[in-house]
């Protein structure tokens, strides 16, 4: 009995293991790539436009001021505003902060405010929750901050709402212009990364991306107050895209998910085949005994039943805890890794659960087709 | 002990199961290694080219060159006596095409179709280095191996550069430099030019770089450097390791591939462990008798050590082969790099984690009693 | 100076409610040279008997002298050295290694404790196996080999190391008779024809032959010296 006890442990350990292995991978890889993509699948906007020369990657896309109300005149269009971005360093707190200028400060920023509020004038921020990475700097609710001689109040914050890996501000678009001339040394042209885009309700989003894909360069853009090689620079087509989609389009992005894809599905294969595999230790070593069994007169059901019922116990046990061990383990460093998807988890443990079962029936099949006799006549010292 | 490995090569389906498993863990292990390093090469390449070279920051920028200016003559008239040479470099992300075969840069409707059209990282640069050449005449570029295996590019073509299309001649490949993207690498005169046509924004105002590099002289070492380089006002350096350090998304996946490493591990220690214990079970009767005939807790261990070295190493050899493999098979464009020391350090690993698996069987060995070979 | 000297041991298993007492004051003398039947009951502690002369169990109290030494207290190392050179063992059930074959068997005693397999070993081996008519079985692992011939795989591999006792657990137990007289006879030439000293432990009275003297034991207690035989001589068998 003792010894069932320690081999049971030993098992059901192993299976934690690896649904902790599972679940931790997941949980921050996901962490990882929402920490380059949440500030754009969290958006408020349900289109971004770029210029259609940036490939769609916003730190290569440059409008000229008149962008918004460009789009804002294709029917369909809800809302839309002007955001620019930019990255400086916090002195203080010794890191870096990727800034989002909002030209409309109350579209353009992220869907759901967490703690405070959105900003509403020049001079305070929203900021990211903190995320993946940004363990080492972090803001709440009333902390101030200075970034290239512009001073900050945080007066709310939103989860996964950060750009480039860590923390995001977002302010309005005088301050960033502030911080960009500040950090040049030169007055900056006022340009935009990207438009932000709300439909009318019950509009064809692709219909109004033909159409703003279709606007084109306009026919004379020196209209603007900025410099003229800014303003060639930003005559340019649009090119729009949903959030997702512009998710999916950042740099990086495109790498990362498919590595981390191909990771996880690795991963997975190992996991359930170890696990299949430490079944069929367990079953193939009980063996002798399952056959004396059988030489006793125990029916099928009575070999397999025991076995059935010690699969789904370890692998239950096993995924409970692992999955217990986690959650506690990402729960202590949810600044930096995010939290176990509940989905993901069932979904692992219940596909172990079915191979420790099949790997326990493929030995167990060994075992019925022995003929009982032979229980008998084993000798020796193995 | 050979009676260890005729038991191995005797009775192998018994060991079959645990080599399987092990086998696996090595695949998992090598393609998470190479994920770990080919992404953090991928967004680290620029510093690699000036492997063992000192960059030299202003000392608001906690050393991330796109936020850094420094002025072109810096380091000059500063009595760095330790510095052999000093270069420049900038930085700017565009996109490129090969001349031809970019969508219209004009034209209205190009939203899918861009396939040609890559983004890059350009970088002005003055200093040759052991990867990169002297810099190239205006008009011409240096381009980095992972263009090529984006699009079909060879020394010679015209790249088109930029909205405006700016025409540029392929002077030089050089190895994977890789910043996250493909790099694209022009002298001074000619990044300032074309990132003009970019973002005028994106410039330093004349006179200045984003960074300095400075190759330290012969027989001095880079930390030497540094700390001269820190002394003067308004300046930050930093060696290669430490510009790589301060890369927040490198930093990031390294905790993060190596905390799954870690596990992968503790995993294999665990399948080991547990076979053996298993194992020991098993044949509780067979390591009473060999007791009884003589032999030595110590010896029986020795034993089970071998197996699991000699089963790690098949289990290391075949994993590799088959990692190698499915490397081979994974799309180019994705960053795995397996570079030999980590296999070394994966193989040294798990030999380790594989002996104290067998070694955990200690307790049950010695709790085995040699008069239970009898009666 | 005699093989194995028992002076008044004692040996109990467990304790309190559970204790038992397998061997209660034993004293026995087996000679140089000489073939010692132990008879008795299942359960009277003949096995007992053998682990504590063997060096497999140390006794609750009393002495084991063998060979002129004191085993009594010695530690776990110097136990398994003490087998592996002045031991042989010959077990009830046989207790082949598997996966070696008849002549790996026998080399496999002089594998442990740092031994080296040296051409004398081989041509030990080779000899015993020759003199045990398993020539032609060297190469046989124990599953290819029939009961009677594992049975004198066990044998040789008791004389490998040259003990000066040999200890044999009912060696007949899972023979039939005609096969258990070939064994016996065997073992016996073997013993006789290099001098050493026997302990068999049996309750198969078709075999009493073959032994030098006879002891009978009864819930631990040696009751009688029923010698039939001449006491510690050869008998020229
Ligand atoms: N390991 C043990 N623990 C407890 N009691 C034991 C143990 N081994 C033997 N015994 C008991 O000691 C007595 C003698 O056993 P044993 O020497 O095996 O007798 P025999 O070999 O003559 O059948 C028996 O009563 C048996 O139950
Ligand atoms: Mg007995």
């Amino acid at each position: 009995m003792r010894r069932q006890a320690g081999r049971f442990v030993l098992l059901t350990g192993a299976i934690a293991l690896l649904v902790l292995l599972l679940g931790f991978f997941q949980t921050v890889s996901s962490a990882l790539t929402s920490g380059i993509t949440g500030g754009l699948l969290n958006n408020q906007a349900d289109l971004l436009v770029y210029s259609d020369k940036a490939r769609l990657n916003p730190a290569a896309s440059v409008l000229a001021p008149d962008a918004a109300s460009r789009v804002s005149d294709v029917d369909g269009v809800e809302r839309a505003a002007g955001v620019g971005r930019g990255q400086f360093a916090d002195q203080s707190a010794d890191g870096d902060v990727t800034v989002i200028g909002l030209d409309d400060l109350a579209f353009g920023g992220p869907a759901k405010v967490a703690t405070g509020r959105r900003a509403t004038k020049p001079g305070e921020a929203l900021a990211s929750s903190p995320d993946l990475s940004s363990s080492d700097v972090s803001y709440a609710v009333g902390d101030t901050l200075t970034l290239e001689g512009v001073d900050l109040v945080v007066v709310g914050t939103s989860d996964g709402a950060a750009f480039d890996v860590g923390p995001t501000m977002y302010v309005s678009f005088e301050d960033l212009q502030t911080m960009k001339s500040n950090d040049a040394g030169v007055q900056v042209p006022a340009l935009f990364s990207w438009v932000a885009v709300e439909l009318a309700d019950g509009v064809d989003s692709d219909t109004v991306v033909a159409q703003i894909d279709d606007l084109g360069v306009p026919a004379s853009s020196d209209t603007t107050t900025a410099a003229p090689a800014s303003a060639s620079l930003a005559s340019t087509g649009f090119e729009a895209v949903d959030r997702s989609a512009a998710a999916d389009a950042l740099p990086g992005v495109d790498q990362i998910t498919q590595s981390f894809n191909i990771l996880y599905l690795l991963l997975f294969i190992v996991v359930t085949i170890v696990t299949g595999v430490f079944f069929l230790i367990l079953t193939v070593q009980k063996r002798d005994s399952l056959v004396l069994m059988r030489a006793l007169g125990a029916s099928r059901a009575d070999v397999i039943k025991p076995i059935l019922i010690e699969v789904v116990l370890v692998v239950l046990v096993g995924s409970v805890l692992g999955t217990a061990v986690a959650a506690g383990l990402l729960e202590i460093a949810k600044d930096s890794f995010g939290t176990l998807d509940p989905i993901t988890a069932a979904l692992s443990v219940v596909l172990i659960l079915l191979l420790g079962i099949v790997s326990s029936f493929a030995s167990v099949r060994r075992v019925l087709q022995v003929d009982p006799v032979e229980a008998a006549r084993r000798r020796g010292a193995s | 002990m050979s009676i260890a490995l005729k038991e191995l090569w005797r009775q192998p389906q018994r060991f079959l199961p645990v080599w399987v498993a092990l086998t696996l863990l090595v695949v998992l292990l090598v393609i998470l290694a190479g994920f770990l390093d080919g992404l953090s090469r991928s967004q680290t390449g620029p510093y690699r080219a000036y492997d063992g070279d000192v960059f030299v920051l202003s000392d608001d920028a906690n050393l991330q060159v796109q936020r850094s200016r420094v002025s072109a003559d810096a380091l000059t008239d500063q009595g760095l006596d330790d510095v052999a040479d000093v270069g420049f470099l900038d930085a700017a992300f565009t996109v490129a095409a090969v001349e031809g075969t970019a969508t219209g840069n004009t034209s209205s409707d190009n939203s899918d179709d861009g396939t040609n059209l890559q983004d890059v990282a350009l970088y002005g640069y003055s200093m040759s280095s052991s990867v990169l050449p002297h810099a190239p005449d205006a008009g011409e570029v240096v381009v980095d191996k992972q263009l090529t295996r984006q699009i079909d590019v060879e020394v010679g073509d015209r790249l088109v550069l930029g909205p405006s299309a700016e025409p540029m001649t392929v002077a030089a490949i050089v190895d994977d430099l890789s910043a996250g993207a493909p790099t694209l690498w022009v002298n001074g005169d000619e990044w300032r030019r074309l990132v003009g046509t970019i973002n005028p924004a994106l410039l330093p105002p004349s006179g200045q770089h984003l960074a300095l590099i400075a190759q330290p002289g012969a027989d001095i070492k880079a930390s030497t450097v540094v700390e001269q380089v820190d002394q003067i006002d308004g300046l930050e350096a930093a060696d290669v390791a430490d510009m790589i350090g301060a890369l927040s998304v490198v930093q990031q996946q390294n905790a993060t591939f190596t905390a799954i490493i870690g596990v992968t591990f503790v995993v294999s220690l665990l399948v080991v462990a547990l076979f053996f214990a298993l194992i020991t079970l098993e044949q509780t009767r067979l390591y009473a008798v060999f007791k009884a005939l003589g032999a030595t807790t110590r010896e029986l261990l020795t034993g089970i050590s071998v197996q699991a070295v000699v089963l790690t190493l098949i289990a290391l050899a075949v994993g590799m082969a088959i990692s190698a493999v499915l490397v081979a098979a994974l799309p180019p464009t994705l960053p795995v790099r397996v570079l030999p020391t980590r296999l070394l350090e994966v193989a040294v690993g798990l030999l380790v984690t594989s002996v104290i698996g067998g070694l955990l069987t200690a307790r049950r060995l010695l709790r085995i009693d040699p008069a239970s070979s009898i009666g | 100076m005699s093989a194995l000297d028992l002076k008044d041991v004692r040996k109990v298993y467990g304790d309190g409610d559970q204790k038992v007492v397998a061997l209660d004051n034993v004293s026995l003398s087996v000679a140089d040279n000489e073939m010692l039947f132990i008879m008795g009951p299942s359960g009277s502690g003949k096995t007992t008997l053998l682990t504590v002369a063997g060096g497999l169990l140390q006794a609750t109290s009393g002495s084991v002298v063998v060979g002129g030494t004191d085993i009594s207290g010695f530690d776990g190392r110097e136990l398994a050295a003490f087998r592996r050179d002045r031991i042989g063992f010959v077990f009830q059930a046989v207790n082949l290694v598997p996966f070696l074959t008849a002549r790996e068997n026998l080399l496999l005693v002089r594998q442990f404790g740092g031994g080296k397999i040296d051409t004398d070993a081989r041509d030990r081996a080779d000899s015993l196996l020759t003199d045990l008519g398993l020539a032609d079985r060297a190469g046989n692992l124990p599953s290819q080999l029939s009961g009677g011939q594992q049975q004198r795989v066990a044998i040789g591999r008791a004389l490998m190391n040259e003990p000066p006792l040999v200890l044999v657990d009912e060696p007949t137990s899972s023979l039939d008779s005609e096969l258990g007289q070939q064994v016996m006879e065997l073992l016996t030439k073997e013993i006789k024809s290099r001098g050493l000293a026997a302990v068999v432990v049996t309750h198969d009275d078709r075999i009493l032959d073959f032994a030098d003297r006879i002891v009978q034991i009864v819930d631990g207690k040696l009751t009688s010296d029923s010698s039939d035989n001449s006491s510690a001589s050869p008998s020229g068998r």
